[in-house]
């Protein structure tokens, strides 16, 4: 390619009208910021650095999402008051090792709720990665996946059991003398009813896992936090990348916060 | 239901995709965040710099398959003791610690341990810094030796040698030893006349590559590739390629 002929964008026309003042150190502030800005964001194509890395938090939370949502339903169920303090006395031998099996779990559960909720996420990282998968080479996106989701599902637990538990007991009654199984009232009356009344503080919790990915960074998973770093350690900026990546977060958590008001007004509509 | 396990098993099946199979590729335990020693390059992804070059020649002379893995730089000794087809290339210093765990290669590069101060500071030997707040990398030879002189309530550790040269410039912190080509490539990029470099060296700073101490065969093969590369004067090539342009020189050993 000839360079004669190559037109040079306006970007680095601006770039090199202010290189005395660079040189200098006599840079005004909106010289400054174009500076930083042309570094971090322009210079090399680094913006596709961090939509690569904001692909990545998307997959990783999109993923952990379920697994926190799949495996937090189940706690809820199995920490409710009548799973709890299920009781099949004089049902025969296997009804009652079933029971025990089932109060075993929910003990396992509060358990697992208690651990993971006690214990911060950045710790729990560190464990999944360089402990149970010290000597297992796998992707970090799946290690990633499996520590969000883990610590989620206690947080999802604890939101679907209020959820559960904010449903009147009528509908469980209604749902039975109907003639439906407990487990089709649970999943087709009461679950329903439940995910209406804990949509708030899930999408809270959706937010919390989204942000909350920027642990991960820790492990060198190079999701948006880590490209941020890896920027900043070739332009030596001190925060600049970051406040790229701030601003790609907040994109996706308001969009994330309009679809789920929007969730939230169809739902309630259907209330009529 | 079966929407649900299908999706389930889509997820799962997305999942085992992409477990690495093992294989006889060498990994590369590295910091990608320690210009000009590594850094990954504006893709995002490919990692380059004067440890690239050289481990890319090393692996040409012995025949050798990598892939890097990126990390931080406190992890990167432990993941080579850890797996035998892992290799640490990521400015180590060979420092006799670190020796009860892994085997170095024969060293390349002396980088020396130097120190950055505020150009107005009264620090100017090594004795002004008893007292004095110092901040380094964690688990480096720089964060070693500032604990050895002013002891570890007055070191602060920083992730990278960045964080704690951005400190010393808000004041926070009264000097920042790190190893000299890469104090010299921040120095030169923040090119900040309040700060500047001291004229001493702390310690001098050897340079190896990192091998599972039961992998000695691959160590030889190493140890035999820098041997070669010395001879034909490769190391001299590297010196000129990331050193000039700064105006320093490092001796390969």
């Amino acid at each position: 390619m000839n360079a004669a002929v190559e037109s040079i964008s306006i970007f680095e026309q601006w770039w090199l009208n202010i290189q005395p003042a660079v040189q200098a150190n006599t840079l005004t502030f909106w010289e400054y910021l174009y500076k930083e800005i042309y570094l971090n964001v322009i210079q090399g194509n680094r913006w596709l650095q961090y939509l690569k890395g904001l692909g990545v938090t998307l997959e990783v939370s999109f993923f952990a999402i379920l697994v926190g949502l799949l495996l937090g339903t189940i706690l809820a169920i199995l920490r409710l008051p009548q799973v709890q303090n299920i009781n099949c006395k004089g049902k025969g031998f296997w009804a009652n090792l079933g029971a025990v099996c089932v109060k075993a779990l929910s003990k396992f559960a509060g358990l697992y709720i208690n651990v993971m909720r006690g214990t911060p996420l950045l710790l729990q990282v560190l464990i999944i990665n360089f402990g149970i998968f010290g000597s297992i080479r796998m992707d970090k996106i799946i290690i990633g996946v499996i520590a969000c989701g883990l610590n989620s599902a206690a947080y999802v637990a604890e939101i679907v059991r209020g959820g559960i538990m904010s449903v009147e007991k009528g509908q469980t009654e209604a749902g039975r003398s109907l003639g439906l199984s407990s487990f089709r009232t649970m999943m087709y009356i009461i679950l329903p009813q439940a995910a209406k009344s804990a949509l708030p503080a899930m999408c809270n919790e959706f937010i919390s896992l989204i942000k909350e990915t920027s642990i991960l960074s820790y492990i060198a998973l190079t999701e948006l936090t880590k490209a941020g770093d890896y920027i900043r350690s070739r332009t030596f900026s001190a925060f600049t990348p970051y406040i790229v990546s701030g601003l790609l977060y907040l994109t996706v958590v308001l969009t994330l916060t309009w679809l789920i008001g929007k969730l939230e007004r169809r739902l309630r509509n259907s209330d009529h | 239901m079966k929407k649900f396990l299908a999706l389930v098993a889509a997820l799962v099946m997305t999942l085992s995709c992409t477990v690495a199979m093992a294989d006889d590729i060498i990994y590369v335990a590295t910091n990608p965040e320690y210009p000009p020693f590594e850094s990954v390059a504006d893709d995002g992804e490919t990692i380059i710099g004067y440890e690239v070059d050289l481990l890319n020649a090393i692996a040409e002379k012995a025949g050798i398959e990598y892939k890097f893995e990126s990390m931080q730089f406190a992890s990167v000794v432990s993941s080579v003791q850890a797996n035998p087809d892992t290799i640490g290339l990521s400015g180590i210093s060979i420092t006799p610690a670190r020796q009860l765990e892994v085997n170095f290669s024969s060293p390349y590069i002396n980088a020396g341990v130097a120190v950055i101060v505020k150009a107005d500071s009264t620090i100017a030997t090594i004795e002004d810094l008893a007292g004095k707040v110092i901040g380094v990398q964690l688990g480096t030879t720089s964060d070693f030796e500032a604990e050895k002189l002013v002891g570890i309530e007055n070191v602060a550790q920083y992730n990278t040698f960045l964080e704690a040269v951005l400190d010393l410039q808000g004041n926070k912190i009264d000097a920042v030893f790190v190893d000299r080509p890469v104090g010299v490539e921040i120095l030169a990029n923040l090119n900040d006349p309040s700060l500047t470099m001291l004229d001493i060296e702390i310690v001098a700073d050897y340079y190896g590559i990192a091998v599972n101490k039961n992998n000695t065969e691959l160590l030889e093969k190493i140890n035999a590739a820098i041997a070669e590369l010395q001879k034909e004067g490769f190391f001299d090539e590297l010196d000129m390629k990331y050193f000039n342009a700064t105006g320093i020189s490092v001796a390969a050993e």
